[in-house]
């Protein structure tokens, strides 16, 4: 797959944007991935759980994350809960996004310029 | 606080059963354990945290779930999901049935041998016959749910066969007993004490019937593991079906009498096992129709 290939990728939804970004710092698991969401986000986004994977599923068919392992010693002593990961793809998505948000800002900022004045 | 979460929490693994299969089969547990890690979060602050959490989570799901169908629509996946439905659906109805018209059965023949003088004991061998009725039909009806080959039915039968009669066999020390304790006691048929024994019984005879056909009927579809597992699912749904059965009839009607359990009363109990017994026989559909198959041709 070409993964610099982005005809097909509209601007994301903030649920994505912000579940890519907390994967920046390196992987984690579904409820941190959450909380990190939670915090990153200023407690403003607060994910559902069945919010949190179905978005997890659609961005591991896209092929924008993967799941990497299982957290060998979980802190509740229960089951080992799966490590997701930024992919190579994943990584090219949110530069592109980057690249769009900032061109969004310039415009922004050149069109009112004025009018902050 | 901590068997409420987990309460709360297994609710939620149930309403999670809504998502198509293979979502389910992927997430569904991980679900689980993200919700009540969320849970124990919020009750280190409040209940009232708790209770957020919970609707919030309830207003979400309906939403993720009509995405998640729709998805799985367009991956045409929605027919394989619907086609597994409806094979549940019909094990449930077929073991309903099965179970259910074996009881009237059951009752029908037994009026009819009691009329020509042929039951008196409850040791003969009309009575083993009856109580074999409703639970080979059971599972001749499951197997064709199941889908499982010619040879099979026979292997069905005999199983179901010997299940019913030594549920039978065992449930009979408990009637003899209990037909002492009643003959002690000197109240008339209906009265409170009188009625409460023999419900005991009742329960209690079911339970050791279910315990044994729920056996044969494991048996039959194929492994030790099934027989352990319906053989529990057959004594408490027995012992379940019959007051439930009870329960219904007495506030239907009031001819119905506790000392005389009816058709209807029986009837109800059968379609509750039955439907019971299918449900699980649907849920590993195919598996076990498989097993079946190679027994059965072996």
């Amino acid at each position: 797959m070409d993964i610099t290939n982005s005809s097909d990728i509209s601007p994301l939804s903030e649920t994505t944007l912000y579940i890519l970004v907390s994967l920046a710092h390196g992987p984690l698991h579904g409820y941190a991935i959450a909380k990190e969401v939670q915090a990153l986000s200023e407690n403003r986004v607060i994910l559902s759980v069945s919010t949190l994977y179905t978005t997890l599923k659609r961005l591991l068919e896209d092929g924008w994350i993967e799941r990497v392992g299982e957290d060998p010693d979980p802190d509740d002593g229960g089951r080992p809960r799966k490590i997701y990961s930024l992919t190579e793809r994943g990584e090219f998505i949110i530069g592109l996004e980057k690249k769009r948000l900032r061109a969004l800002l310039t415009l922004v900022q050149t069109r009112t310029v004025g009018e902050e004045k | 606080m901590i068997a409420s979460i987990q309460g709360v929490s297994k609710i939620y693994g149930m309403l999670l059963r809504l998502f198509p299969r293979d979502f389910q089969k992927e997430f569904r547990e991980e679900m689980v354990d993200v919700f009540t890690a969320n849970l124990e979060e919020a009750a280190k602050t409040s209940t009232t945290l708790v209770v957020r959490v919970c609707i919030f989570e309830l207003i979400d799901l309906p939403v993720n779930l009509i995405v998640e169908h729709f998805s799985n629509l367009r991956k045409g996946n929605f027919m394989k999901t619907l086609s597994y439905e409806v094979g549940r659906s019909r094990a449930v109805l077929m073991g309903a049935l099965g179970m259910g018209v074996g009881w009237v059965l059951n009752n029908l023949f037994g009026e009819y041998f009691s009329y020509h003088g042929l039951r008196e004991l409850p040791f003969t061998l009309v009575g083993l016959i009856l109580f074999t009725i409703p639970v080979i039909l059971c599972g001749l009806m499951l197997g064709i749910a199941a889908g499982v080959g010619r040879r099979a039915f026979l292997q069905i039968v005999l199983w179901t066969a010997a299940g019913g009669i030594l549920g039978h066999l065992a449930s009979l020390p408990i009637r003899m007993v209990n037909q002492r304790i009643l003959n002690t006691i000197t109240a008339y048929p209906g009265s409170w004490k009188y009625d409460s024994t023999y419900m005991l019984c009742l329960v209690a005879v079911m339970c050791a019937y279910g315990l044994f056909y729920g056996a044969g009927l494991g048996l039959a579809f194929g492994s030790w593991k099934a027989c352990i597992k319906f053989a529990l699912i057959g004594m408490v749904a027995n012992a379940v079906g019959i007051l439930v059965g009870y329960f219904i009839c007495t506030g239907v009607s009031s001819k119905i009498y506790l000392s005389d359990p009816s058709y209807i009363t029986w009837s109800v109990m059968g379609v509750l096992v039955g439907g019971i017994l299918g449900w699980f026989v649907g849920n590993k559909k195919q598996p076990i129709a498989d097993e079946v198959m190679q027994t059965g041709s072996a």
